[in-house]
């Protein structure tokens, strides 16, 4: 039942993107209680003799009362990480003829991100960018950052055309620490240039997740009749006919799609292909997955 | 090929709106916004091949809808002569008027010899059929070519008691030229008598293929004396008291004078001489008719008799039967009502009735059966074994007559129905002095003809409480004063008040006289019957109450004229022939009826010549006449509408453009279930 929050066009009907976040991530994280794999949290880890100039805020105080050792109980939660989810917010991504477009479900992936770094006491920001960046909330985990990412979240409407290059040059620049990077986007541009894009982040010691949205239609274009199409970015207008986008179209995505997921595990990215009409959780489990890995 | 309303040809603009819907309806191209064409290629799909027309079998079955449809409004027709199977025959229809009046002088049998010379010249391959014209058309055989059967068909033909009616052979002839479709000669043989005539001449008109020649078997009117009517009463019971009367009219003819005869019976009882003006009438009178008893087969006969003796005799029917008993039951109060209703009743029949008067006490001896109907004058309580025969009587057909006084009150009750008598009511002084009758059923036949009535003062009426009663005379108050009642298959006619002068004055009224006849007559089923029948006039065999009783009618030969069925369901019959006819009816009911020609046929005036000229369409102008006899109607080609192919077309246009749209509506919905498919697999 907790799934139908997961679905986007649910989630569409919710008006503020916290709530939209609290729902998903509570219903995904209520179905992943039977899952021995994935854990977050401040989970116990163990108990370590003390030694001095340890904080005696961590002293077991009821394992002294038994047994008069003074020990320390040691968390998970304490291997904190930097979460930073670049948000591509070009024209291409307002593409959702379907119903839900595709920066409404990048906003609420985002958002639930988020949501669970905030949970887990991680440190994260957001980036939105087109051709360039367009909004910079720097990782925190201080009080009130979700408001910020959420505001700024908010504020993400998809124009202009896009531009990997630019963005992640200027965030390579000022971006120190490690973490994870998570990178939405729709990625109209060849595998090879967008992976060049995104690989230095890597180099850096980050852990990277590109997460690729595509419409329903754009996998599959189903046209009754001869369309005259308008590129969202470019304005370019081509004559399409049923025949090329029922025979030709298809083969060419698939081949886009293997290569860019090719060249992304090639550079040590973890790349998830993630289809607008299909629940959020295939993507929290690609993000949980590589923030277990961290750990 | 021509069209009978051009102007619908204009709905073949019509066919440029499938095109257009087809054309370009269909391929308007709106701009739809891509997220990316990063792997969409232009492909040449030029603008005329884009805006080919699709769907070329659904356009062309619509633009066929829309030209058959237009076509179909505009009536089109094509000119065709004559099929070749019959044009190069001679199709002729031999019409042979038999009406009464052939029998004069063997008209008809020289109308008949003339006909078969005519069907022996008509060749090889000429066909033709035989009409016997009367007072209705006879086909005596069908569109035949064997000379043979023709020939047959005429000797078949054989005198009637008929009328003629021409206008019978106009619609016989349109019916052969719509049945066989061919242009047809018609040669009638008659004696052209006036009176055959019938009063619009259009109805005599010709189909427009039909070439009619008349030829006439009498080439002159000839004098003729004929019994026009004869009134006599249909039963007698006193035979010096029968008053018959006869008249006797000429046609063309001189004054003279005739001896009449009545004959009973084949006997003849009385001679006269009368004298007839030129072309006049003369009427006799016999005052008695020594007949006897039973039905008597009577007839007028002019003597001697003239060059067409069939119409010199006139047949009437008359039944000589002995008077018929009634029974006045009266209580010993009242002693005065019986002589008022035996005085009318002998004064107003002729003798129909004998009455029988007893007292109440007395009446339980009485047999109800043996009497025509009874009436019981105020009787008080009956004895209970009379009123029960009194109901067996009236169950089984008969009827009673009651009247209601001081006497019946007291008894609390109306005998045979049982109705509450509850009480009287009586003029007073202070009131209304006495009642009058204000509303009567002149549909019934005893108030119809009692004039006079409303003057009637009632005093004193009895109420009675019941239901079904038929009013037939209601008073100033509303209650009714006169009624009656169906019980089984007899009935109860009621006075609410008594016959003894005191509580009415009804019995001084001169209205008094046919009200006891006309409700004697009624009560004994003495109605009416005609003595005789023109010849071809329905006789009514049943009415609606006796729909499930049998009827017999024997022919002037004794035969039965009805089948079985004919005799239970026929509701009337038709008599075609002179003569006596024997009708018995249920319950051992019989009568007789006389059957005579009709007078029309005796009058054998001529219709003139250029009457009968008209009629051939000879009466024409030079000009017409002669384009006329060049090309004849017949042989012009005929307007052949082709409405019919036209419209089985458009109804399969309209089953193959169906399913064409239904398959391709199918096809719309596959592909969508296709691409559904696609995405789920994706």
């Amino acid at each position: 039942m907790l799934e139908r929050f997961l679905i986007p066009s649910v989630l569409s009907g919710l008006s503020s993107l916290e709530l939209v976040a609290r729902t998903v991530v509570d219903g995904f994280v209520s179905g992943l209680h039977r899952s021995p794999d994935f854990g977050f949290s401040q989970e116990f880890a163990e108990y370590r003799a003390y030694t001095e100039g340890d904080d005696l805020r961590h002293v077991d105080w009821n394992v002294y009362a038994r047994t008069e050792k003074i020990v320390l109980k040691r968390f998970r939660g304490e291997t904190n990480s930097q979460v930073t989810v670049i948000l591509d917010a070009s024209a291409s991504m307002g593409f959702g003829p379907s119903g839900v477009t595709k920066m409404d479900y990048a906003r609420y992936l985002t958002a639930s991100i988020v949501y669970m770094a905030n949970l887990q006491r991680d440190a994260y920001g957001v980036i939105v960018f087109d051709d360039d960046i367009r909004t910079y909330v720097q990782p925190s985990s201080r009080q009130g950052q979700l408001y910020r990412v959420l505001h700024a979240l908010d504020q993400a409407e998809p124009k202009a055309r896009t531009d990997y290059a630019k963005p992640f040059f200027h965030y390579q620049q000022f971006h120190r620490k490690r973490g994870i990077t998570a990178v939405i986007s729709d990625f109209w541009e060849s595998p090879k240039t967008i992976v060049d894009t995104i690989a230095p982040l890597r180099f850096r010691g980050n852990d990277v997740v590109m997460f690729h949205l595509l419409d329903p239609q754009e996998y599959r274009p189903d046209f009754r009749d001869s369309v005259l199409l308008v590129d969202s970015e470019t304005n370019r207008t081509v004559e399409v006919t049923p025949d090329y986008a029922k025979h030709e179209y298809g083969p060419k995505i698939d081949a886009h799609i293997a290569a860019l997921r090719s060249a992304a595990q090639a550079n040590g990215l973890d790349y998830c292909q993630i289809m607008t009409d299909k629940p959020l959780d295939a993507a929290l489990r690609e993000y949980l997955t590589v923030r277990k890995g961290r750990n | 090929m021509g069209f009978l309303s051009p102007w619908f040809l204009l709905g073949l603009l019509g066919v440029g709106l499938p095109v257009w819907l087809h054309l370009l309806k269909q391929h308007k191209t709106v701009p739809q916004a891509f997220s990316s064409l990063m792997f969409f290629e232009k492909r040449t799909q030029s603008s005329v091949k884009h805006r080919r027309l699709k769907h070329l079998l659904l356009l062309a079955l619509r633009l066929l809808l829309l030209v058959l449809l237009a076509l179909l409004f505009a009536g089109p027709y094509i000119l065709q002569k004559p099929s070749s199977a019959n044009s190069g025959r001679r199709n002729v229809v031999i019409a042979i008027d038999h009406s009464f009046s052939m029998r004069q002088g063997g008209q008809l049998d020289k109308a008949k010899k003339e006909a078969a010379s005519l069907a022996s010249g008509l060749g090889s391959g000429a066909r033709a059929e035989v009409l016997a014209v009367g007072m209705h058309s006879r086909a005596m055989s069908q569109m035949i070519a064997d000379p043979g059967q023709i020939r047959a068909a005429i000797d078949a033909i054989a005198a009637s008691d008929e009328r003629s009616d021409y206008s019978e052979l106009g619609r016989a002839v349109r019916a052969i030229s719509e049945t066989e479709r061919v242009p047809v000669e018609v040669h009638f043989f008659t004696d052209a008598q006036q009176t055959s005539m019938p009063a619009n001449f259009s109805d005599l008109a010709m189909p427009a293929d039909a070439k009619l020649t008349v030829h006439r078997t009498r080439e002159s009117a000839k004098p003729n004396w004929t019994i026009e009517t004869v009134s006599a009463p249909g039963r007698i019971f006193d035979t010096k008291k029968v008053r018959v009367q006869a008249t006797i009219a000429g046609f063309g003819t001189p004054a003279t004078k005739k001896q009449i005869k009545l004959i009973a019976g084949g006997k003849t009882l009385d001679s006269k001489t009368v004298d007839i003006a030129a072309d006049g009438r003369a009427s006799v009178e016999f005052v008695s008719l020594d007949s006897s008893y039973g039905f008597n087969k009577c007839e007028i006969r002019i003597e001697p008799a003239d060059e067409f003796p069939a119409d010199d005799v006139f047949r009437f029917a008359v039944e000589r039967a002995d008077p018929r008993r009634v029974l006045f039951v009266h209580s010993d109060l009242d002693t005065r009502s019986a002589l008022y209703y035996r005085t009318a009743l002998e004064s107003a029949g002729s003798g129909n009735f004998v009455m029988d008067v007893v007292s109440t006490g007395q009446a339980g001896n009485q047999s109800p059966e043996k009497f025509a109907f009874i009436v019981l004058s105020d009787p008080g309580p009956l004895s209970q074994g009379f009123e029960e025969s009194l109901k067996r009587y009236v169950s089984g057909g008969g009827a009673v007559f009651i009247t209601l006084g001081r006497a019946t009150v007291a008894a609390g009750k109306l005998p045979l129905t049982g109705d509450v008598l509850d009480g009287t009511r009586t003029a007073q002084r202070s009131g209304d002095r006495f009642f009058n009758i204000t509303w009567t059923d002149t549909t019934n036949p005893v108030i119809a003809k009692s004039a006079g009535l409303d003057r009637v003062k009632f005093f004193q009426l009895v109420n009675v409480q019941g239901q079904g009663w038929r009013h037939m005379a209601r008073v100033s108050d509303g209650g009714w004063v006169l009624a009656e009642k169906q019980l089984g298959e007899g009935r109860v006619m009621v006075l609410a008040s008594a016959l003894d002068n005191v509580a009415n004055d009804l019995p001084l009224h001169p209205t008094f006289l046919p009200l006891v006849e006309q409700s004697a007559r009624l009560l004994a089923r003495e109605t009416e019957s005609a003595t005789s029948m023109p010849v071809g006039a329905p006789l009514e065999l049943r009415t609606a109450r006796e729909r499930a009783t049998s009827v017999e009618v024997l022919d002037p030969d004794g035969k039965r004229l009805l089948s079985l069925e004919e005799s239970v369901k026929a509701q009337t019959v038709n008599l075609d022939r002179e003569g006596f006819y024997e009708i018995r009816r249920a319950q051992g009911r019989q009568s007789m009826v006389a059957v005579n020609a009709p007078r029309s046929e005796s009058n054998l005036a001529l219709v003139p010549q250029e009457t009968l000229a008209l009629w051939e369409n000879k009466g024409q102008t030079g000009a017409s006449a002669s384009a006329q006899s060049t090309t004849p109607d017949f042989e012009k080609p005929q307007p052949v509408s082709y409405w019919r192919p036209l419209l089985v077309l458009l109804l399969l246009a309209v089953l193959a453009e169906s399913f064409v749209a239904g398959r391709h509506l199918d096809r719309g919905e596959a592909q969508d279930d296709e691409v559904e498919n696609l995405q789920e697999a994706a």
